[in-house]
């Protein structure tokens, strides 16, 4: 699994490693990513309505159970996302290179 | 929906980076070499007139005529790709050479080729006419210059009188490089770490400055000083440190990638005492191809060389010899690069 795609299989309740997930969201690019995709699901879903269909009151007793969890849940991951980024100066912390070079004169990278 | 969701994401994040790689007129950079007639005003150097020439493919070659009017203050320039512009204040344009003018100087040239990002152009100058007498000295040589290297090539030179005070004329050629709007007007965040790093830990710097095809931009990092025990050192009152300064020259290229000139001061680690520092000041130049949004980390090594250092008082002053390994040992210098595309 890629380091980033447990936060979009959390957010689209699809099986993840909670100990893969902590270590995404303890990076700022992971938590940048997590709220770009809480913004994007939030987009998506008031351009596109639910359909109107009959349910039960037992099924809506269900769905608002599973509602209240997942949004409970967001809500802590955001608190600590938050929280992790008040704690840290991310900008002085310089991200992982891409490629190393040596400043030898007379050469390109 | 998730893959769905990561393309989403990718449209949304990377507008800027999609902008910078379309190059309507599909051309990258050209190298071009330019002609300044500098003129020297007791205020100031005032660059009067012109000329530029791309190098390569089917241009034109490179060839100008230069003459002075009865002053310095009257300098005319023709061929093919001159201009002759009189700047608030500059020296006036001789509209014509005549066989009376006093100064009369020419230049023709024709490009070699590339290597290493130099551009050689091999030049032939000569004077016909210098200071009213007829001359025919002339000197050719082949230049090999990167992006913003300039030097003079001859210098005109006349009495100062009441009706100009224009002593010299400097001849300078100089390497540009030059591309379309569309590379040229795109812009950067660029992000800097220096990570430095001894026995005593790490210590982190974060520089933010902006870029754009235009123009080099400056750089400059505090300077650290490095504890050093040495007995000689500490007599000869000597401080070591550590320190980056330069400057930043993107070049965007048409597909999506971005040249980079990374110009430093040689003095990243220095030793000063009261008589000089070493090592002595000089921009040495790096070029990375990166892509916008990674991350490109710099090692710096420590330089090898020794320093002389003065040591004792009095007759018993003398100069000592010390290598400068020893002052630098474990000292880590990194510089990161991040460049992030602005819409």
């Amino acid at each position: 699994m890629e380091t980033y795609d447990v936060i979009s299989a959390f957010l689209d309740n699809e099986p993840f490693d909670s100990v893969e997930l902590a270590r995404a969201l303890a990076e700022p690019d992971g938590r940048e990513l997590l709220l770009d995709l809480v913004a994007l699901r939030a987009v998506v879903s008031k351009a596109d309505p639910p359909a109107a269909t009959a349910t039960s009151p037992a099924n809506a007793a269900a769905a608002r159970r599973t509602g209240m969890i997942v949004g409970f849940l967001a809500a802590s991951l955001l608190f600590a996302a938050a929280g992790a980024l008040l704690r840290q100066p991310a900008r002085d912390v310089p991200p992982k290179p891409d490629h190393v070079v040596t400043f030898d004169v007379g050469s390109s990278h | 929906m998730r893959t769905m969701a990561g393309l989403a994401l990718a449209l949304v994040l990377a507008p800027a980076a999609l902008l910078a790689r379309q190059a309507p007129d599909g051309t990258g950079w050209t190298p071009a070499l330019e002609l300044r007639v500098v003129s020297a005003y007791p205020d100031g150097a005032r660059s009067g007139s012109f000329g530029r020439w791309k190098l390569g493919g089917d241009a034109a070659p490179i060839a100008a005529t230069v003459w002075s009017g009865p002053t310095l203050c009257s300098i005319g320039i023709s061929g093919a790709g001159t201009a002759a512009v009189t700047l608030n204040g500059g020296p006036e344009i001789a509209g014509t050479r005549t066989p009376a003018s006093p100064n009369v100087w020419t230049l023709n040239g024709e490009y070699v080729g590339e290597t290493g990002g130099r551009y050689a152009v091999r030049l032939t100058t000569r004077f016909e006419r210098a200071g009213g007498q007829d001359a025919n000295a002339s000197t050719t040589q082949t230049l090999a210059l990167r992006e913003g290297d300039s030097l003079t090539l001859d210098a005109i030179r006349g009495a100062v009188d009441s009706s100009c005070p224009v002593h010299t004329v400097t001849l300078e050629a100089r390497l540009v490089m030059q591309a379309g709007p569309a590379l040229t007007r795109a812009q950067y965040v660029a992000d800097l770490w220096l990570v430095r790093t001894n026995e005593a830990g790490e210590r982190r710097e974060h520089l933010v400055t902006n870029l754009d095809g235009l123009a080099p931009a400056p750089f400059r990092f505090s300077r650290l000083p490095i504890p050093v025990s040495s007995p000689i050192v500490k007599e000869a009152n000597a401080l070591v440190w550590t320190q980056m300064a330069g400057a930043l020259r993107a070049r965007p290229q048409p597909d999506g990638q971005i040249e980079l000139d990374l110009d430093t001061d040689s003095r990243v680690f220095g030793v000063e005492t009261a008589d000089s520092t070493w090592p002595a000041s000089a921009m040495r130049r790096k070029t990375l191809r990166l892509k916008a949004d990674e991350t490109t980390a710099i090692d710096f090594p420590a330089p090898v060389g020794f320093v002389s250092l003065s040591v004792g008082a009095g007759v018993e002053r003398r100069n000592v010899r010390f290598y400068t390994e020893p002052l630098f040992s474990g000292q880590k210098v990194q510089l990161l690069i991040r460049l992030r595309a602005l819409p």
